[in-house]
């Protein structure tokens, strides 16, 4: 896919770190979330025509502004200025989000996502839009189940039997032809575009998303939240770790996740704003890892996200 | 790369075909897509694409029981079958 978005804006290195310091925490903070108080212990297109998005630009170093929407902030007022803590305690790695009510929680997905085989999976997404839900490729197209899904219901919130903020099926998603036909792993990315009568992402507000260099990555502590399979797909659970190892394309880390979580989002916290900066795709003992956002990435998910505005 | 599936079958303590089971890759000597299959009426799924190394996969019953089973994937699908105790 050529590059839609007509301009590419370009910012250095030495911007971000002048506009970080302009609006400098007055605390130290850790970039960790603080989970719900009740937690306890963890293009390609298919809308069938079936046309490849490609991903055809290369992966050069740029530093993109930080784009974010932190949507509907419903801490109390005295809270906001106060830095995020760190509140997992406990020996097991993963923690449950419950209640899964208040955002960023809200805006992560369950995926029942069911293929052109009759085969069913169950994988993890995120609102970038109102109606734009970020996902691993692999989630939206199956090599081996017949391609892209045949569909696939998006669940925001998702809570063992509750579904508090209902529920879309959709039949109309996006990847890239560096998934689609070459199945590379750097290009596993995709996305669900939901029905225009079902912007549930207007609701539970939606992540904003960065291209970050190397040296920012490795400095910060990364946060993934999605739904596991071995537990049931219905409730979410949630580790964060800093990265351990970086490529071109992807940022490799021991955070804790298990299947079902593909398509989670990779985020840092920093003065209250989340930037989401990897989609979580694979699990290995050398390191689980995620597609990295990067320049090419960055601008099909501002196309994405303009497709479910 | 070649690349191909874990196939198979999850079975219930009596032997019979489990449907809505939740089966997943939990280890393997190369990276695995962190997606987790639902079995079928027949009890059948398929995990992948998968590199050709090992892998163990592991099933979880509707009750909470598990099981794990091994899998090498070379060159060609690896087909297993897990029965839940």
């Amino acid at each position: 896919m050529t590059d839609s978005s007509g301009h590419e804006e370009v910012f250095n290195d030495s911007m971000l770190e002048s506009e970080g310091a302009q609006g400098e925490a007055s605390q130290p903070e850790t970039g960790l979330e603080t989970l719900p108080v009740a937690s306890h212990a963890q293009p390609d297109n298919q809308d069938g025509t079936g046309d490849d998005v490609g991903s055809e630009r290369a992966a050069s170093e740029v530093f993109l502004d930080p784009y974010y929407a932190s949507y509907d902030d419903d801490r109390p007022a005295s809270a906001r200025n106060l830095p995020s803590m760190e509140v997992i305690i406990g020996p097991d790695n993963r923690t449950r989000i419950n209640p899964t009510t208040s955002y960023p929680w809200r805006a992560i997905c369950a995926l029942k996502i069911r293929s052109r085989t009759g085969k069913n999976y169950i994988g993890t997404g995120w609102f970038i839009s109102p109606r734009t839900v970020m996902t691993a490729g692999h989630c939206v197209f199956l090599h081996d189940e017949g391609g892209w899904a045949q569909q696939i219901e998006v669940i925001p919130g998702r809570n063992d039997g509750s579904s508090p903020y209902g529920s879309a099926v959709s039949t109309s998603f996006r990847s890239v032809t560096g998934w689609t036909s070459s199945r590379n792993r750097d290009f596993d990315y995709g996305c669900i575009i939901l029905p225009t009568n079902k912007r549930l992402g207007a609701t539970t507000g939606f992540f904003g998303f960065a291209n970050r260099n190397d040296a920012t990555l490795l400095s910060k502590t990364l946060n993934l939240s999605g739904y596991p399979g071995d537990k049931g797909g219905n409730q979410q659970w949630f580790h964060a770790l800093p990265p351990k190892s970086l490529t071109a394309r992807t940022i490799v880390y021991n955070i804790d996740t298990f299947g079902g979580q593909s398509g989670s989002p990779v985020w840092y916290l920093e003065s209250g704003n989340r930037y989401a900066v990897g989609v979580h795709t694979n699990g290995a003992s050398s390191g689980n890892s995620a597609t990295r956002i990067v320049t090419d990435v960055y601008n099909n998910m501002l196309s994405w996200k303009a497709l479910g505005a | 790369m070649s690349q191909h599936n874990i196939r198979g079958t999850v079975l219930d303590s009596y032997g019979r075909p489990l449907a809505g089971a939740t089966i997943a890759v939990v280890e393997g000597s190369a990276s695995f897509p962190d997606m987790a299959a639902v079995t079928s009426d027949d009890g059948s799924f398929s995990l992948g694409p998968l590199s050709n190394g090992e892998y163990t996969v592991q099933a979880f019953g509707p009750s909470g029981n598990s099981a794990q089973a091994k899998a090498v994937v070379r060159d060609s699908s690896a087909v297993v079958r897990i029965r839940l105790e």
